[in-house]
């Protein structure tokens, strides 16, 4: 009875059954693919994007704060550039006074600092501080530049806590500590020597911009191309300083590419290009 | 027909539903991606408005204030005065050094920058411990030096001076015992109709003009005045103190005028004291900073002394006879710079000043 109420399929339905299931496979299939590709190329150039939203933020950040005219730009190339980087920013809670090796001096910095980035660290870190000199006149103030040997807990003539840093002085032509010349209250930085370049990785042979310090080397945003990093350092006139310390302004320009290639709107596979240009103009070089 | 229909299964709502599952994926993750592109738009443009806001306010957070409202503010060392307006936080490094701070927030975005700024004081040269454009007279009882001498235990002076004249003044009429030390000790000068010197009369009103404390003229009796522990400027009386420079009006300078005469009693100030009449001093008074006197300036101590260090300008300068005052006017280049520092403007360091706070 079954066999009677049950219809075959001939063999034109199958076929047609069969394109049918097949056309929609293959629609489905190209809808996939479609979105794989379309999620591929938007992450792709979202990642894009991002390294050159680090670089806008991060290179500002860094470089906005130098003083050339101080030494801040310690060297100066096209993909490269070395700073002197501002970390801390605190105050002397009593006048220097000569340590124990001839040559150092001993300053206690109050504790919490103002402004710290990352604590203070003998191996990496150097310090500026402010030099008064004749408390009536600004235009003999000026900065000693001094290298830290050690640091300690140490108390305030208040009371309060603070923190001795024992430093050699690295004096600029002219330039002397003595007595009365640095205040109490003088405010003190901190400062990192670092370099911003362009490197390869060993690891996956892109071009990343990095942060090299003393020990470390680590990428700060990429990949990007093989000249993707590029400075250009401009004078008060606007002009290509000859020198870091006439430096007034640094261009930077960021070329990042994505990673992987992606299927363009023309159906071609490639690797997109993105760029960023910007100018920082440095806020401490001397106002008068 | 009804049982061959129930009995076929077809794909079209499998297939639909598929469709739907696959445009519904598509449509999340395009969602997705244009949201995250969305806010990080918006984490930039934040940045962007955070920091050029704190940066203009940064910039205008000197104006409106002066060396002088500063100094009244913040009486104390190492005072912080904050938050001013929305934004803003003055700390007090020192007598002359300040750190402005602004902190800008957007969302969960903040932009804190700092300043460091210092004072640009009135400038004022002084060549001697007294000047005077009328004639000094001094009892036995009286000692002016123009050597430098920095307040004792004070670490934060600058390096002493090179002596300067004990006393400037077209003429001194001294007793033998009268003690007039410098270098040299006396120098003469012209008479001055109008009490002082031309050039120290352009700083007398040009400090008038940013006075703190504008006095009439009378008897006044001064000492510091606190809150608690906390130096309170808004007492007339409080001219800070000059006995206790760690205390909490050590670092209180007013610049005082007094608009007539000003017969000033027991007691003792710091600062900048701007007389437009004559003044008298009766001991024990002890004053620290600059003295400016257009009219004759009197000490009546008896057997208290008045101690004036620092300088003192004087149209003329007379100490009491019977009995014989006890006057020491003694240069301090430390003292007067202090004075000096409560008056002139505010201006960023010359290097360094721009900081990015983390």
């Amino acid at each position: 009875m079954r066999a009677l109420t049950s219809r075959g399929v001939s063999l034109v339905e199958v076929l047609v059954a069969l394109t049918l299931t097949g056309l929609l496979a293959s629609a489905a299939a190209g809808v996939l693919c479609h979105t794989q590709n379309f999620y591929r190329a938007a992450t792709q150039e979202i990642d894009v994007s991002q390294s050159l939203r680090v670089a806008g933020a991060f290179l500002p950040a860094e470089l906005r704060e130098l003083d050339a005219a101080d030494g801040d730009v310690v060297a100066m190339a096209p993909t490269a550039v070395t700073i002197r980087a501002a970390r801390q920013l605190a105050a002397l809670c009593r006048p220097p006074w000569p340590g124990d090796v001839p040559g150092s001096v001993r300053l206690t910095l109050r504790t919490p600092a103002f402004s710290e980035l990352s604590d203070l660290n003998p191996a990496t870190d150097s310090l500026w501080v402010f030099r008064e000199g004749d408390p009536l006149s600004p235009e003999d103030d000026d900065w000693v530049a001094a290298a830290i040997t050690a640091l300690e807990p140490d108390t305030c003539p208040d009371g309060g806590t603070g923190r001795l840093v024992t430093a050699f002085p690295r004096f600029a032509t002219g330039q002397t500590l003595e007595t009365g010349q640095v205040a109490a209250g003088a405010p003190v930085l901190g400062f990192e020597t670092v370099t911003y370049r362009l490197y390869r990785s060993s690891a996956d042979r892109r071009w990343y911009v990095g942060m090299e310090t003393s020990s470390d080397l680590q990428p700060v945003l990429g990949p990007v191309t093989d000249d993707g990093l590029v400075f250009t350092y401009l004078d008060s006139t606007g002009a290509p300083a000859a020198q870091a310390a006439q430096v007034r302004a640094i261009e930077f320009r960021v070329r990042a590419r994505t990673v992987e290639a992606i299927r363009t709107r023309d159906g071609r596979l490639d690797r997109p290009l993105d760029s960023l240009v910007g100018v920082v103009f440095l806020r401490n070089n001397p106002r008068f | 027909m009804r049982c061959v229909a129930a009995e076929r299964r077809g794909i079209a709502l499998p297939l639909v539903l598929w469709a739907l599952v696959i445009g519904s994926a598509l449509l999340t993750v395009a969602v997705f991606l244009i949201l995250q592109e969305q806010r990080a738009g918006q984490a930039g443009r934040r940045l962007v408005h955070t920091f050029t806001r704190a940066e203009a306010d940064l910039a205008e957070a000197l104006q409106g204030w002066t060396p002088g409202s500063l100094n009244r503010a913040l009486p104390g060392v190492r005072d912080s005065l904050g938050t001013v307006g929305s934004d803003l936080t003055i700390r007090r490094l020192n007598q002359g050094l300040f750190l402005l701070a602004v902190s800008v927030r957007d969302g969960a975005t903040e932009a804190r920058l700092g300043r460091l700024v210092r004072v640009r004081p009135v400038h004022l040269a002084a060549t001697a411990a007294l000047t005077s454009g009328g004639q000094v007279r001094l009892d036995d009882a009286a000692t002016i030096s123009g050597e430098d001498l920095p307040p004792a235990g004070s670490e934060d002076c600058p390096p002493a001076d090179s002596a300067v004249a004990g006393v400037a003044a077209p003429s001194v009429l001294a007793t033998a015992s009268s003690v007039i030390k410098g270098s040299p000790p006396s120098i003469e000068r012209p008479w001055a109709d109008s009490g002082l010197a031309f050039e120290d009369l352009l700083v007398f009103h040009d400090l008038m003009s940013q006075a703190t404390l504008t006095l009439a003229s009378g008897t006044w009796q001064t000492r510091p005045a606190t809150v608690g522990t906390v130096c309170n400027p808004l007492v007339p009386e409080n001219w800070g103190d000059p006995n206790a420079p760690g205390g909490p009006c050590g670092a209180y300078r007013p610049i005082v005028y007094v608009a007539g005469d000003l017969e000033l009693l027991s007691g003792r100030g710091q600062g900048i004291l701007l007389v437009e009449g004559h003044l008298t001093v009766h001991g024990p008074y002890d004053f620290a900073g600059l003295l400016m006197v257009r009219g004759g300036l009197d000490v009546a101590s008896g057997d208290s002394a008045v101690r004036l260090n620092g300088a003192v300008f004087a149209g003329s300068l007379g100490s009491q006879t019977t009995p014989p005052a006890v006057l020491s006017i003694t240069y301090s280049k430390c003292l007067l710079s202090k004075a000096l520092l409560s008056s002139g403007q505010l201006v960023p360091l010359r290097t360094r000043s721009w900081k990015a706070l983390f």
